[in-house]
């Protein structure tokens, strides 16, 4: 399955980069980029990542299947998340008040007003 | 090696799963997962992921030395294992000090630290829970990575493994940075938040 065996030389500077790249996220969470610490710090997770996967894992040395596997996850993980994220960023407001107050829309949606927590719905008779 | 991979593909959506509901509601509750998060050691988080990263490289070397029929394949096992060893024991010490400042939702938790800050005691609870529960599900696949290799140590020292026949000692080793990788992604997303 191997084309080549990867020299011990090439893990030692794969691993001085994953290395210099695990500094660099920590320091950069100093400073005070604001919103831009979160893509930054994955930018530089996804790339130690893609270092693991390609060198220490062999997947640049490995067959196609191996690399079809992997998408197919990347995949499903992007279905999860694209569903999930659609349900949830689409919901009005999380209930971050007393439950006492009328107007609330909870984080799980209500099937009944029986529940108590449901806000009064015009679908419902009475 | 394709039912490792195969495995490693459901692993990646196990994990997922959390790294979803971490989204959702580091999303809603943003302020208190900054709080949360600032009070996590990011110097320990960071020595941590050197140590994992380290145990990745004696994992690689020790597939190379199974690669290369090299007596050092046992060496490197245990090397990797005694790395992994050290990630748990820094991990220990950091749960330990959570659970004494009173951080662990459920067992041992301050709500009057978060109130003082004016921070709702309820979200940063989530974003605890979700740190324990996603770290401590890391640690779990490291210890059952801990059986694997001692496994494949056991079997280096009888001479199990030749340069022909080595694919156990690879497919550990996918596990075993599979394990790495879902750290390096833990590491910033739940110890470098920050405004």
């Amino acid at each position: 399955m191997h084309s080549a065996i990867p020299t011990v030389r090439s893990y030692f500077i794969v691993f001085g980069c994953l290395v210099l790249l695990t500094l660099l996220t920590s320091g950069i969470a100093f400073l005070p980029i604001g919103n831009l610490h979160t893509p930054v710090g994955l930018v530089i997770a996804v790339t130690k990542a893609i270092l693991v996967v390609c060198f220490f894992m062999h997947l640049l040395h490995s067959g196609r299947v191996s690399w079809v596997m992997i998408g197919a996850a990347l995949f499903m993980l992007f279905v999860m998340f694209y569903l999930t994220l659609a349900d949830f960023f689409t919901r009005s407001k999380f209930n971050t008040e007393p439950r006492a107050t009328a107007d609330i829309t909870p984080l799980v949606s209500c099937r009944t007003v029986r529940d108590g927590a449901c806000p009064p719905s015009p679908l419902t008779p009475g | 090696m394709l039912g490792m991979w195969t495995f490693l593909a459901t692993e990646i959506l196990f994990f997922g799963g959390l790294f979803a509901a971490y989204t959702v509601y580091r999303s809603e509750y943003f302020a208190a997962f900054v709080a949360g998060s600032e009070h996590l050691d990011v110097t320990l988080g960071t020595i941590n992921t050197l140590v994992l990263i380290a145990s990745s490289l004696t994992m690689a070397l020790a597939v190379h030395a199974a690669q290369m029929g090299k007596k050092s394949l046992a060496a490197f096992l245990a090397a990797t294992i005694v790395l992994g060893a050290v990630f748990l024991g820094i991990k220990a010490v950091e749960w330990h000090h959570d659970y004494v400042e009173g951080m662990v939702p459920g067992i041992a938790w301050e709500p009057e630290r978060w109130q003082a800050e004016g921070i709702a005691p309820r979200e940063v609870q989530i974003f605890f829970l979700l740190y324990f529960c996603m770290t401590g599900l890391h640690a779990l696949h490291m210890i059952v990575g801990f059986g694997v290799l001692g496994f494949m140590f056991f079997g280096a020292r009888r001479g199990w493994f030749t340069p022909s026949y080595y694919n156990p000692v690879e497919i550990a080793g996918l596990y075993w940075h599979f394990v790495d990788i879902v750290w390096i992604f833990l590491f910033p997303l739940l110890y470098l938040i920050r405004h």
